[in-house]
């Protein structure tokens, strides 16, 4: 058993690392240029600190940035050295990682957009409300430290900028995010496999409560999340839930929540977390009715949950070579790349500190050398600052186009899918099928929103081929599962068909 | 579902009871298992459906005005029109013919609700839902065989798996 806890604790971990790596890259990235380039003040107007506008406008930029609530920590410090007030520090870091372009977009394809919709809608005033609430009951808890020198321009302020984010890495943030991940080993040690499979019904009315017990300690990145709110609805489970989990899975974790309380001290930051948590359940609760999709019959159980729990049995073994064998399969390039630069940032990070001792190499970038060169324009650093969070928001759309290809493309893609995944419905193999299922339906959501993004729009009639064809992949996921041959072979027919309906929808009448 | 599996995440939010919830607790789970599970009274086409509906429309029409409709009578006819744009979708209806057929599901529903909820005189409501399923019965009359090929016979057609992609068209 003990066995079990340690190599699902070392695969969950992983798992958030690797999922989180690129999204704390960017928060770093975030934090270097709000130090660097765009200064106290900079930061301060971008964010409208001081005036009415501060946390609808902390909500929006939060919605746009591309970070998990791992990766807004180090934004969020540096938010908070610029002197902005609290309550829109931590409403920007717990809507941050609510939304990004992509997850968005995701959530479009979902059964019902109105209900993300509602949910964007519901989040801001989570996030104002929980922002209102808190500076009125903790007034001027807006803190300016003191602003570092300037750097001079060239490499110079791009080393500077990478240097905030090997010492964040090597320092408090590191610190936070292994707070953070401890929630994810906190939740495979107590919740055993498959623990949460039936927890979430509608029926149940304690799951908008359980699911904050289980989302607060969780990390989930947006995309994970949202597909997760978009099952949850496929299969007629708590609303109320779905909104806990958005809200809190993918908002806030326990490394965020240690680091409010450092800043702010217990009685501010756990009053932060008592205020989220009561508005985010009453929201929860008052919609948990109104949104209910009526029309689906739910299944009873979903495995959308499994991620939370203990990946293994007591009676599992040869773990090492399972949980490696996962990780390798998993990690995407990209992936690996966040993961080789996180590294580098944390050894440049712990060099730096040691080097701290004979001489501070930021001392020797601060100083100030001779003018520009004649051909070489001094660009002020703000307006560098300005231009590369822009620049971060391009790649971000930029990034839409390519996490969601053109239909073409998905095709291309799903015919693999379609080998492996009938394949492994005709010979029962439910390994096969577990692996390529949810890819399969995952291309299917990419189909939809890359349709919409180069066609400007997407019909009813689309719609439902891809859900149609959605519902019979599940129906065969079941059926594998349980091992039923003929209901099996009946269902590879069913999803052919229902993928070649949806194929001729999005190629043929193009 | 039991009680301690309902409230095992919620132990964790309190972390008073780190060892509370064993693998053993959810043991049963093969035996709870429910699967997805399509309800007995799903059309399995949309010819059957609209034909259920007719059905259905007919029974509400000739309770007695003063006599309410059995709830469960209800549920059924609201499932039944409300799965009308997935049963039509689940075919080679095309999209016009399909688009009438979305637009149908919601006014049906309704109107089933407004006749069981109406006591007293229900020839309005009736008359309305009576007009939008004979928009569903002219397009079945005007159907292609094409459109249903599950069901060419009124038995389902078995298609051969793995076609190539090329036919993309899902006529087996």
């Amino acid at each position: 058993m003990l066995e079990a806890i340690f190599w699902g604790s070392i695969l969950r971990v992983s798992q958030a690392v690797i999922q989180a790596a690129p999204t704390i890259l960017v928060g770093l990235l975030v934090a270097g240029i709000f130090r660097r380039l765009l200064g106290h003040e900079g930061t301060r107007r971008l964010f409208g600190a001081g005036t009415r506008r501060e946390l609808p406008q902390a909500w929006l930029i939060g919605m746009i940035l591309p970070v998990c609530s791992l990766g807004v920590i180090p934004v969020a410090r540096e938010m908070r050295r610029a002197g902005i007030s609290g309550g829109t520090v931590l409403a920007f870091a717990l809507t941050a990682p609510l939304f990004n372009p992509i997850s968005m977009l995701y959530g479009l394809t979902l059964s019902a957009p109105l209900v993300i919709l509602s949910f964007a809608f519901a989040t801001m005033v989570v996030v104002t409300g929980v922002g209102s609430i808190w500076d009125r009951l903790f007034p001027n808890s807006a803190v300016t430290e003191p602003e570092p020198a300037p750097v001079d321009f060239g490499y110079k302020r791009m080393l500077a900028i990478g240097f905030v984010g090997a010492r964040e890495m090597s320092g408090a943030t590191l610190l936070y995010i292994l707070i953070g991940l401890s929630g994810v080993v906190l939740l495979s040690i107590v919740l055993p496999s498959n623990a949460l499979q039936t927890t979430m019904e509608h029926s149940n009315p304690f799951a908008p409560l359980a699911m904050a017990g289980v989302a607060l300690p969780a990390y989930s990145t947006p995309l994970v999340v949202m597909s997760q709110v978009g099952s949850m609805f496929q299969h007629a489970n708590s609303v109320g839930a779905a909104f806990a989990l958005l809200t809190l899975g993918a908002g806030a974790n326990l490394g965020l929540v240690a680091w409010g309380i450092a800043c702010y001290g217990w009685k501010r930051g756990l009053g932060w977390l008592v205020v989220l948590l009561a508005i985010v359940l009453s929201i929860s609760y008052a919609i948990e009715y109104p949104l209910h999709p009526r029309e689906i019959e739910p299944p009873g159980h979903t495995h959308a949950f499994d991620i939370y729990c203990r990946p293994f049995d007591a009676d599992s073994s040869d773990l090492p070579a399972i949980v490696k064998a996962k990780i390798d399969e998993e990690v995407q390039p990209y992936e690996r790349v966040a993961l080789t630069a996180l590294g580098a940032f944390v050894v440049v990070g712990a060099g730096l500190r040691l080097l701290d001792r004979r001489v501070r190499i930021e001392d020797l970038l601060e100083r100030k050398s001779g003018g520009a060169r004649r051909i070489d324009v001094d660009v002020p650093a703000p307006v560098l600052g300005a231009s590369a969070l822009l620049v971060l928001v391009g790649i971000s759309i930029v990034g839409c186009y390519l996490y969601y290809p053109s239909p073409e493309e998905v095709f291309d893609e799903m015919r693999i899918m379609r080998g492996e995944v009938l394949t492994a419905g005709l010979s029962l193999n439910h390994k096969q099928a577990a692996q390529y299922i949810p890819i399969w339906d995952d291309w299917t959501r990419r189909l939809q929103v890359g349709a919409f993004i180069r066609e400007g729009t997407l019909s009813p009639y689309r719609r439902m081929k891809a859900k149609i064809f959605r519902d019979r992949l599940e129906f065969l996921k079941h059926a594998i599962e349980e091992g039923d041959a003929d209901e099996s072979r009946e269902y590879v027919a069913i999803v052919d068909t229902a993928y070649l309906r949806m194929r001729r929808e999005f190629l043929d009448k193009r | 579902m039991r009680p301690s599996t309902r409230l095992a995440p919620l132990l964790v939010a309190c972390a008073a009871i780190l060892a509370g919830c064993s693998a053993d607790d959810h043991d049963d789970h093969d035996e709870d298992h429910i699967g997805h599970e399509i309800p007995a009274h799903k059309p399995r086409d949309l010819p059957q459906a609209v034909s259920s509906i007719r059905a259905l429309a007919r029974e509400f029409g000739s309770a007695p005005s003063q006599t309410p409709i059995a709830r469960d009578r209800v549920e059924i006819a609201v499932d039944v029109a409300r799965w009308l744009p997935e049963i039509a979708g689940d075919s080679d209806l095309p999209e016009k013919e399909w688009n009438l057929v979305n637009d149908a599901a919601i006014p049906i529903s309704k109107a089933f609700e407004t006749i069981a909820a109406t006591t007293g005189d229900r020839s309005k409501p009736i008359a309305e839902l009576d007009a939008r399923i004979r928009d569903l019965e002219a397009i079945i009359s005007r159907a292609e065989p094409a459109w249903f090929p599950e069901m060419r016979n009124g038995r389902p057609v078995p298609r051969p798996a793995l076609p190539a992609e090329s036919s993309a068209g899902a006529t087996p």
